[in-house]
């Protein structure tokens, strides 16, 4: 009887424990499921990852090519840029040296020229001071008209001669332009005098020149605004300057004659003057072609605003160069 | 009133130009002797046995620049070498076309050179000389 108590007690607790191992065994094979199933998820997610970085990388990559292709493509144009430079400086120097050769043509024909024209004009003196009281007045209006002509061509090379000389020899200095103008004004006293001129100059400011051919600039520009004027009438003559970003504009205004509009360009021509009658208005053709010469040494530009029978304004800019 | 009678000599090849020139130097005087060498070269023969030879001494020398062979630099150098007996009796003017600067600036740099003038050489040109170098 003990013993079978025992048995059934062992029983009893055998099935406890069976049941107990079951209930173990299926949390156990619950929690093995669960892993399974994070362990799939766990691939996709480093599946979806390794895709996602692969993607990157590619990316990275081309990035890379096009970077390394924008470089050599910058390389060439970099390449391109030098050449086109070197060729940009090749040309500025044939220029140079066109323009020095052209100058020295013009300087060298002008100044040959003068040789047999002063020996014309020599014995145009000598005939007219050893024959001239031979002559009827026919001969004498001959060789009156002969001497006129070759006055007129020897101002005509010496003026030539003057264009082909400016601008050798170049200093650039600092200049005060309110001593300039007054140095120019006074300087042409005589005519400012005479002409009964009025001149009025506004503050003008400090700049780096080539001061003797400045000068020039102001001086031509002056005595045009009151050589060409209406008869009787006051010149009035008015200077202004202003700053221009890295340049100076200057503007000479006078109540002249005026310019007309289809001269504008043509009057700045090497020996063109607009006025075929030389009497009342005497020009040797070239003075403004100077003054354009002159702006443009300064790396400016000139040009004229007018209005036919009330006046005229030139106006220039000035590169202002670093000494 | 007249100047008082001198040479002067014209150092020049342009024939036509020392024509000219002599007959307006005479305008001033009349009496004025005019010695013409068309090259350097003669010019410094004359003046080299100007003592020797008794010859007439120029007290002016019109100088031309532009000279084939022997150009008026040239003629400044080998002057500049003269014995100075012979130096100290001749003025040397520069004669010529030339209006450059350069040309204006080497000429003074010769302290036997008075001035530059420019042709042609005229009667009142010669009356300023004479004011002012020889009276």
């Amino acid at each position: 009887m003990e013993n079978r108590k025992k048995l059934d007690d062992l029983i009893l607790k055998n099935k406890e424990l069976a049941s107990k191992l079951f209930v173990i065994h299926q949390e156990l094979v619950f929690q093995n499921e669960e892993q399974e199933k994070r362990a799939a998820e766990l691939l996709i997610e480093n599946k979806e990852l390794a895709s996602k970085l692969f993607a990157i990388h590619q990316e990275l990559v081309f990035q890379n090519e096009e970077k390394e292709k924008r470089a050599a493509e910058l390389l060439i144009a970099n390449k391109e840029l030098v050449f086109q430079n070197e060729e940009k400086a090749k040309r500025a120097e044939e220029l140079i040296i066109a323009n020095n050769n052209l100058e020295q043509f013009a300087y060298i024909a002008s100044h040959d020229l003068q040789e047999p024209l002063r020996t014309i004009s020599n014995y145009m003196q000598v005939f007219e001071e050893d024959y001239l009281s031979q002559l009827d007045e026919n001969a004498k209006k001959y060789l009156y008209e002969v001497k006129a002509a070759s006055n007129r061509m020897s101002v005509l090379i010496k003026s030539l001669l003057d264009f082909s000389r400016l601008g050798l020899n170049l200093n650039l200095i600092e200049v005060d332009c309110n001593q300039l103008l007054k140095d120019v004004i006074s300087d042409l006293q005589t005519i400012i005098k005479t002409s009964n001129t009025v001149i009025e100059v506004a503050e003008m400011p400090k700049l780096n020149l080539y001061e003797p051919e400045f000068r020039q600039l102001f001086q031509n520009l002056i005595v045009n605004a009151i050589k060409y004027q209406k008869k009787n009438n006051q010149p009035k003559i008015r200077i202004r300057s202003e700053k221009m970003n890295n340049k100076w504009k200057f503007s000479i205004t006078d109540n002249g004659i005026g310019i007309a509009p289809v001269h504008f360009k043509k009057i700045f021509d090497i020996f063109q003057r607009i006025h075929n009658n030389e009497n009342i208005y005497e020009g040797k053709g070239i003075g403004l072609a100077n003054c354009k010469k002159i702006v443009q040494m300064h790396s400016g530009e000139i040009w004229v605003e007018s209005v036919l029978g009330k006046g005229t304004t030139f106006n220039f800019t000035i590169l202002n160069r670093v000494l | 009133m007249k100047t008082k009678a001198m040479c002067i000599m014209l150092v020049d090849d342009d024939k036509n130009d020392n024509f000219f020139h002599e007959r307006e130097i005479k305008k001033n005087n009349i009496e004025t002797i005019v010695i013409v060498e068309e090259s350097g070269t003669g010019a410094l023969k004359y003046l080299k046995s100007m003592i020797d030879k008794k010859k007439i001494e120029p007290a002016l020398i019109f100088l031309d620049i532009n000279m084939p062979g022997m150009n008026g630099w040239e003629f400044l150098e080998e002057y500049n070498n003269l014995p100075k007996e012979i130096q100290s009796k001749v003025m040397i003017i520069m004669l010529t076309t030339s209006v450059r600067p350069e040309d204006i600036e080497r000429a003074e740099s010769y302290e036997f050179v008075l001035d530059y003038i420019t042709k042609p050489l005229t009667k009142e040109k010669m009356k300023d000389i004479n004011d002012k170098y020889f009276k």
